[in-house]
């Protein structure tokens, strides 16, 4: 997934960031047909602007899908076997398929799929939509109008160039009027969130903040973040955030100011060799929910009652401490996960067979 | 069943044609099937000819994966007698896609209405077969909260991620569970020779949970091996030649920040291009060494030249375009600068919250003067 909800959250957020948002200046160009290298993660903007990062050439797009945000029937219906229905119509194996994401239209309810098709050198992006009939259909970008902003690399010398870093892009989310995108490198163990206003600035590169974790002892370390949600926590806008070493914390969106130290405050940890995937946020009964899908731990149903109250972890507590969760043993081989409507999240899964389906599921 | 060779230009593929029809229609002898090759700017594509310009109803031509039930996505045109299929991507070298052209709904239908055929493009010629050539750090010695190794392939690879294809293996020969960081995004260099791998930092940072229930997954003084399946995919779809294996014994941990002091700059005399020798106490991170120093004139800015990284990253040696000039130089050395466990210069990984620097600026340049010499 990532993003129905998040953006849903925008206007609790409006208030504390302003003093983050810097210069707007003249937006960047408006063009058509993006020829993009390779494509996700994804994230819906609330008009329905989709932004899909181009890992390879370390460039975020914005794509105005028109006509293309919505197929015959508005939602989701559920699609089995969605990687060798893809490879089928790609022309290719379902081994060459992988899907990097999966959002739902804020307004159509379609889903739409960043695919890489090919896993060779033959590596080729692609936009898939699924309607609410099931139908699968291909995205063309040729007519897509777009803006896009570069990502920034970080210093390097002059005379020795970028070498082999490359940066993947964890996730991504606007709020209050900036994409706040949070990646890893392949080489320095970066943990820096970089937000950039939207539209797109045309001399607005945006500005990094490094995030820590700094909840064992006195002891802070970098952080990269996995997943994260903009989220109302006591009124003030929030980032709930999963770093790589699972913990999952806290900070305040006023906090990612340029050159400021940023610290999350862990309010939940879960163990060792899992890679959190996905966070949406629901209500259900009047209350509020994270669902939080990991590559290990399965989907995690969070109470966010507690996260402005929580304090934070420290090396004393013992076991998996931190705001109570619980495990929904219904949802496993959970690949991705979006909110399709407020009582159901549409997943991408696993089956015992290998397969991978597409379903809507209601949220628990 | 009607079978029959076809003109099929560029495939190595058997032709099949079938089909069934009612009684009258014109035979549909003259239609053939083709697979142009891919040429500068234009993709592979199916040529179904021998269909007259009444006939080109575009939606009786469908192009499938062999064994798949749904049609390849793309784009069907008429051009003169023939009608053409441009795939939305191009076609996969060696795969077999079924053309089938159903002439049914034509105003007069061909005999048989339904024609098949088998097409594919040549499988590409084998290439060199893709080994491990490397695992870095190369030491035989690794700090116990090393952070990050890097496995070097003599191809690219496929863009499948190391998970379950890197282990940890301790002294008894079996994997060491939630040592390694199960990450699915890409972490590959552009050329895909090089894949990064994590230990799951959960378990390297001191006081977080996994850390506290289960340790580092390296425990210094014991014997451990990094091994690479084979069974992980190259470009081209092919397994590597062999299972790759790096034995190492853990070291106590490194923590503390990097500290330039201590490194040892070795300086050639003005006049030549010999190299420049920085030697560190510790080995650093060999990809960041690439490109994270850089060697500057305090008159004329920076010195062009070629950085070279040994194999063990004990040291870094920069030979200059051009000769030596006499006079005060420095290095000036990015932040991001690290060793295998993420510490920086003048900020360890695990940093004491409270006598932590806010931020992480570039540090300060080392400076070293090039002397006249004789």
């Amino acid at each position: 997934m990532r993003t129905l909800l998040k953006l849903a959250l925008l206007a609790a957020l409006i208030v504390a960031t302003s003093s983050v948002h810097s210069t707007l200046g003249a937006t960047a160009p408006v063009r058509v047909g993006p020829a993009l290298t390779s494509i996700g993660p994804l994230a819906f903007g609330p008009d329905g602007v989709l932004f899909a990062a181009d890992r390879q050439a370390a460039t975020i797009y914005a794509l105005n899908l028109g006509a293309q945000s919505a197929g015959a029937r508005t939602g989701t219906a559920d699609v089995a076997g969605i990687t060798g229905k893809i490879a089928a119509m790609l022309g290719t194996a379902p081994a060459e398929i992988a899907i990097n994401d999966l959002v739902v239209h804020p307004v159509s309810g379609n889903s739409f799929l960043a695919v890489t098709r090919g896993q060779g050198t033959n590596a080729a992006p692609a936009l898939l939509r699924v309607d609410g009939a099931g139908s699968v259909s291909v995205v063309s970008l040729d007519n897509v109008s777009y803006t896009s902003v570069a990502m920034p690399n970080p210093a390097a010398a002059s005379t020795t160039g970028r070498g082999g870093r490359t940066q993947s892009v964890t996730d991504m989310a606007l709020s209050n009027g900036r994409l706040i995108v949070s990646g890893l490198s392949n080489e320095e163990f970066a943990s820096k969130l970089w937000s950039v206003p939207y539209p797109f600035a045309a001399a607005d590169r945006g500005a990094s903040v490094e995030i820590y974790h700094g909840n064992h002892g006195q002891l802070e370390t970098r952080s990269p973040v996995m997943a994260f949600l903009p989220m109302a926590v006591n009124g003030q806008p929030h980032v709930i955030a999963s770093y790589t070493c699972t913990p999952l914390v806290r900070f305040p969106m006023s906090s990612l100011r340029t050159g400021e130290k940023v610290v999350g405050t862990t309010i939940a940890e879960f163990g060792a060799g899992n890679q959190p995937l996905d966070m949406i946020q629901y209500q259900k009964d009047g209350q509020s929910f994270l669902l939080m899908s990991n590559s290990r731990h399965g989907v995690l149903k969070i109470p966010t009652t507690d996260f402005g109250s929580a304090k934070g972890i420290t090396e004393r507590v013992g076991g998996t401490a931190g705001v109570p969760y619980e495990k929904i043993a219904s949802m496993t081989g959970v690949e991705q996960l979006d909110k399709l409507d407020a009582n159901r999240s549409i997943v991408i899964a696993t089956t015992a067979t290998g397969d991978r389906n597409l379903t809507a599921v209601p949220l628990p | 069943m009607t079978k029959r060779t076809g003109s099929c230009a560029f495939a190595a593929a058997l032709l099949f044609v079938s089909g069934c029809s009612p009684a009258g229609p014109a035979p549909a002898g003259d239609i053939a099937f083709s697979l142009e090759p891919a040429r500068a700017s234009q993709p592979a594509f199916v040529r179904v000819s021998g269909v007259s310009s009444d006939e080109q109803a575009p939606q009786s031509l469908t192009v499938t994966v062999q064994g798949a039930d749904v049609p390849v996505v793309g784009r069907t045109v008429a051009n003169g007698a023939s009608l053409e299929f441009h795939p939305a991507f191009p076609f996969d070298p060696g795969r077999p896609y079924v053309v089938r052209l159903d002439t049914s709904r034509w105003r007069t239908p061909r005999s048989p209405a339904v024609s098949e055929a088998v097409v594919s493009l040549p499988t590409p010629a084998e290439t060199a077969r893709v080994t491990v050539s490397a695992i870095r750090p190369s030491q035989d010695r690794w700090p116990e909260n090393t952070l990050r190794f890097y496995v070097h392939f003599s191809g690219p690879m496929s863009q499948a991620s190391g998970v379950g294809k890197v282990h940890l293996v301790g002294e008894d020969g079996e994997d060491i569970p939630n040592a390694l960081l199960p990450l699915n995004v890409d972490l590959w260099n552009e050329g895909r020779t090089r894949y990064t791998a994590l230990f799951d930092p959960a378990r390297v940072k001191r006081g977080i949970l996994s850390n506290r229930e289960m340790g580092r997954a390296l425990v210094s003084g014991r014997r451990y091996a990094i091994v690479v399946d084979a069974d992980w995919r190259d470009a081209s779809g092919r397994s590597l030649t062999s299972a790759y294996r790096h034995e190492f014994t853990a070291g106590p941990p490194l923590e503390h920040a990097l500290d330039t002091s201590r490194w040892r700059v070795a300086v050639p005399n003005a006049g030549t291009r010999d190299a420049l020798v920085v030697a560190f106490p510790f080995a650093l991170d060999s990809a960041l060494l690439q490109r994270t120093i850089e060697v500057a004139s305090a008159e004329r800015g920076p010195v062009r030249g070629a950085i070279e990284v040994p194999t063990d990253a004990m040291s870094w040696r920069f030979v200059p375009e051009l000769s030596w000039r006499a006079g005060a130089h420095r290095l000036n050395i990015a932040s991001i600068l690290e060793d295998p466990a993420g510490n920086r210069i003048g900020r360890p990984f695990e940093a004491d919250s409270m006598a932590a620097a806010t931020t992480e600026g570039d540090p300060s340049p080392v400076p070293f003067t090039v002397s006249a010499g004789r």
